[in-house]
């Protein structure tokens, strides 16, 4: 197992927003993670990379604990995530931006530079390299962060709602890479809404409602859940 | 091929350089005020320093004055009462200041709005403490002069130093490592961590840094004026006017501060002399400007209007 | 030595509770948009300073210029509040900029001061005959009294205006979320000018309040009184007015309780001790939501 979670639990006050959690995901897999708003999908993410530290439960990443750890040494463990809105670093140029996640590395800057470049050169934005963060449109911003993520290269990734908010060309782009990934030994856990790409991509399907986990297993099994038709349509 | 346009603002950028450092070096010899020059080093240096903690790093530490004033106490005390050499007073002030930051690193922890109150209120409580020192120690209310150790053109050239050391480390940091992640940090934190970007630690180091050169400033100053005392040396307006210089030229960038410190107080010089009470209502009055209409400052705005000058200017 | 204590502890509370006034008029600007008022303090004494000129030209006491001080400052709030706030909440870092641009506001005011009323210290007589108030074996100064008083009508005026009115159900509203505000259909500008008024009208309360305990009034003291206003709200909670009061009653007793065992000169650090064991142990202050980052 690459990822283990066990009686993950994490309160706010006394809204308990993951409750009593359990995950094991395989290594060079694709999990997806669905439920409706609230169900604490993001709260789920945000314990695994360190944001949050669970009151309850313990994480285990390639064998070693991981909970308790701080975020940027979960993030060097090779954890690394996407955020719902995009969170670029807006006032640095976008070579900047890409140079972010690679600061520890031991190859100089100017090589460094030049891999930015051959990424950004992929996806069409080669030309933007020097303009701030916050020139980009809102699916420019989308890219440098799937960039930024190349750049990083984490052997796990968790992805929060990749989709939302992009056009129907780069989506099925983002499906194709996802896969690609997958195919070069990286694993991923993904959160979204958008439950047809869930149900492509995705070898295992996990539901939270209410913080707990209230079905699991292959996306043809849950498509056909009732638990699961309940929690999204309501009871 | 060769890029002549950038070859060309490189030299340019050189000749500004050497030639500003030459004029710099030689004002003790030459016919103009050495005080003014003095202080406009002085208020480069603050700005700059500043820079690193706020425009940098996105932390307003609005008491900054603390660092400064520390400086200048440090130095004072251990000259007058410990018989240190002045320069080995400044020093230890440089290191005063650094532990000072150390003692203040538990409210980096907030953010924002929130940090600039805390920091605020440590400074003026170090002020306090100072102030309400026995007078044998700290010269009470009165302070201490400094008036047998004035030696104005060796703290000139104090001063010389530490500016262009200054300079020196921004444009390092600005293009180092650190200095990305510091800019990462104040962007969004969140999202650094996600990257792996220590943040504790990054900022703690940026912190020391902007703690350590007015410290050390600090003490040049109090052997340039030979007398300090509570009032003037936990002043707020050390604060208000680094962070306005800085602000007027440009957060962030290299050149801003600078730029910002000469032009505005080369204007205050002017204002002050001819309209002491005015002056207050002048600067207040461009505080407000400055935040509401032109935020970015001059260089921070002519870099938006010519993305290309940004390798030069920032 | 218990008479001591009981003494201060009266005290401290009767002047806590125009800390608390002063507070709360920052938090209410802060908690609706997002404003820090660096100029809160000098607000205040130029409150003190109207108060001293009329009691000279029109010859009413300080509590009767209160009837023409406060509207003034009501209105002088939402003056300030279009001229500023709407385009400081555009800016990149709204919070950041608002605090620099009332700091600038509060050097602006310290001028106006220089230039009216300049840079001596004045006083203004106490206006009542009974000077001191006899409970048990206590002696209180009337001003006291009269400023507590006047304090505990205003906060509990407030209340009423804040739980039972439309316009402060919905100044309540925006503190606790500001995205449902726009969704429930509430212009936010009317809203947040009205609260700034508000804001205004406790601190201009405060000013005049403030002389019955200390007669004398320079043009610095602004910067002590934002100070302790900051304080106040870092106890009790950013943007939290009830917290503020709470905050106010906490530095007040502080202050007082604290300036029998120490020289009066430091008492002040007394509130600074307090300000960095509630960073430690509770960084949000007493009524406060988390607002930390790391």
């Amino acid at each position: 197992m690459l990822l283990e979670v066990e009686n993950l639990t994490k309160k706010f006050g006394g809204l308990i927003a993951v409750d009593d959690v359990f995950l094991e995901i395989r290594k060079e897999t694709i999990t997806g993670l669905i439920g409706p708003n609230g169900s604490g999908k993001t709260t789920l993410l945000n314990c695994i990379n360190g944001f949050y530290v669970p009151e309850n439960g313990t994480i285990r990443y390639k064998d070693k604990l991981i909970q308790g750890m701080k975020p940027h040494q979960i993030a060097n463990a090779g954890i690394g995530r996407t955020f719902q809105v995009p969170r670029i670093f807006k006032r640095m140029t976008i070579i900047e931006n890409l140079m972010a996640p690679v600061l520890d590395s031991e190859l100089p800057d100017s090589s460094l530079r030049e891999k930015a470049l051959e990424y950004l050169e992929r996806v069409n934005m080669a030309e933007l390299k020097d303009s701030l963060g916050d020139e980009l449109s809102g699916g420019q911003q989308k890219l440098l962060e799937y960039v930024r993520l190349l750049m990083f290269d984490p052997d796990m990734v968790l992805l929060d709602e990749p989709f939302s908010g992009v056009h129907p060309v780069l989506k099925s782009m983002f499906h194709n890479e996802i896969l690609r990934l997958r195919e070069m030994g990286k694993t991923f856990i993904l959160v979204s809404h958008d439950l047809v790409s869930v149900y492509t991509l995705s070898e295992e399907i996990i539901v939270l409602d209410l913080g707990k986990v209230i079905a699991r297993g292959k996306p043809e099994d849950i498509k056909y859940d009732d638990r699961v038709i309940e929690a999204y349509l309501g009871r | 091929m060769i890029d002549y346009v950038a070859k060309g603002r490189m030299l340019i950028i050189w000749v500004v350089l050497v030639a500003a450092i030459v004029y710099l070096g030689a004002v003790p010899f030459l016919p103009v005020s050495s005080a003014f020059i003095f202080y406009m080093m002085f208020w480069i240096t603050m700005a700059s320093s500043f820079n690193i903690i706020y425009g940098f790093t996105g932390y307003l530490p609005f008491g900054y004055v603390a660092f400064y004033g520390l400086g200048t106490y440090v130095t004072a005390v251990f000259w007058s009462r410990l018989g240190f050499p002045i320069p080995a007073a400044i020093l230890i002030a440089g290191g005063a200041g650094v532990l000072l930051s150390l003692i203040f690193a538990p409210t980096l922890r907030l953010r924002g709005i929130y940090f600039a109150i805390v920091n605020f209120s440590c400074a003026m409580a170090l002020r306090i403490l100072i102030a309400n020192l026995p007078e044998k120690w700290a010269g009470g209310s009165f302070g201490i002069t400094l008036s047998a150790a004035y030696k104005p053109r060796f703290s000139y050239y104090c001063m010389f130093i530490l500016m262009i050391v200054t300079i020196f480390i921004v444009w390092k940091l600005s293009i180092s490592r650190l200095g990305i992640a510091l800019r990462c940090i104040r962007d969004d934190y969140e999202a650094a961590e996600a990257m792996g970007i220590d943040v504790s630690m990054c900022r703690l180091k940026a912190w020391m840094l902007a703690a350590l050169i007015p410290s050390i400033a600090g003490g040049i100053e109090a052997w340039h004026t030979a007398i300090i005392d509570p009032d003037t040396s936990f002043s707020m307006m050390i604060t208000t006017k680094s962070i306005v210089y800085a602000m007027f030229g440009g957060l962030g960038t290299i050149t801003g501060p600078i730029v910002g410190a000469v032009f505005m107080y080369i204007l205050d010089d002017l204002i002050w002399a001819r309209f002491p009470i005015l002056n207050l209502m002048v600067l207040g009055i461009f505080i407000v400007a400055l935040v509401l209409f032109f935020p970015r400052g001059i260089v921070g705005s002519i870099t938006r209007w010519k993305p290309t000058l940004r390798a030069v200017l920032a | 030595m218990k008479n001591l204590i009981l003494q201060a502890i009266i005290s401290g509370i009767l002047l806590g509770l125009i800390y608390g006034l002063i507070g709360m008029g920052m938090n209410i600007i802060y908690g609706v948009m997002r404003v820090v008022n660096f100029a809160h303090g000098e607000f205040m004494i130029i409150g003190s300073y109207m108060a001293f000129s009329m009691t000279r030209v029109f010859g009413i006491n300080v509590l009767e210029s209160l009837i023409i001080i406060l509207p003034i400052f009501f209105l002088f709030g939402l003056f300030i509040y279009y001229l500023t706030v709407p385009r400081l909440l555009r800016s990149e870092d709204p919070e950041i900029a608002s605090f620099l641009t009332f700091f600038g506001v509060s050097l602006i005011i310290t001028s106006v001061i220089l230039l009216f009323w300049g840079a001596d210290p004045r006083s203004i007589p106490f206006p009542f005959k009974r000077v001191s108030f006899t409970l048990g074996s206590q002696f209180i100064p009337m001003g006291r009294i009269l400023s507590g008083g006047f304090c505990v009508a205003t906060i509990v005026l407030l209340s009423i205006f804040l739980f039972k009115t439309y316009t402060g159900q919905a100044i309540r509203a925006i503190i606790q979320n500001r995205e449902a505000v726009s969704i429930l259909g509430i212009d936010p500008h009317k809203i947040s000018s009205i609260a700034f008024g508000i804001g205004l009208f406790l601190v201009g309360m405060a000013g005049v309040l403030v002389i019955l305990s200390f007669p004398a009034i320079t043009p610095v003291m602004g910067q002590s009184y934002t100070l302790i206003a900051f304080i106040v709200i870092v106890l009790g909670g950013l943007g939290s007015p009830i917290g503020a009061l709470l905050g106010g009653l906490l530095f007040g007793l502080a202050e007082n309780v604290g300036a029998i065992f120490m020289p009066t000169a430091l008492a002040p650090v007394i509130a600074f001790v307090l300000l960095i064991v509630m960073i430690l142990i509770r960084p949000q202050g007493i009524m406060g939501k988390a607002i930390v980052g790391i």
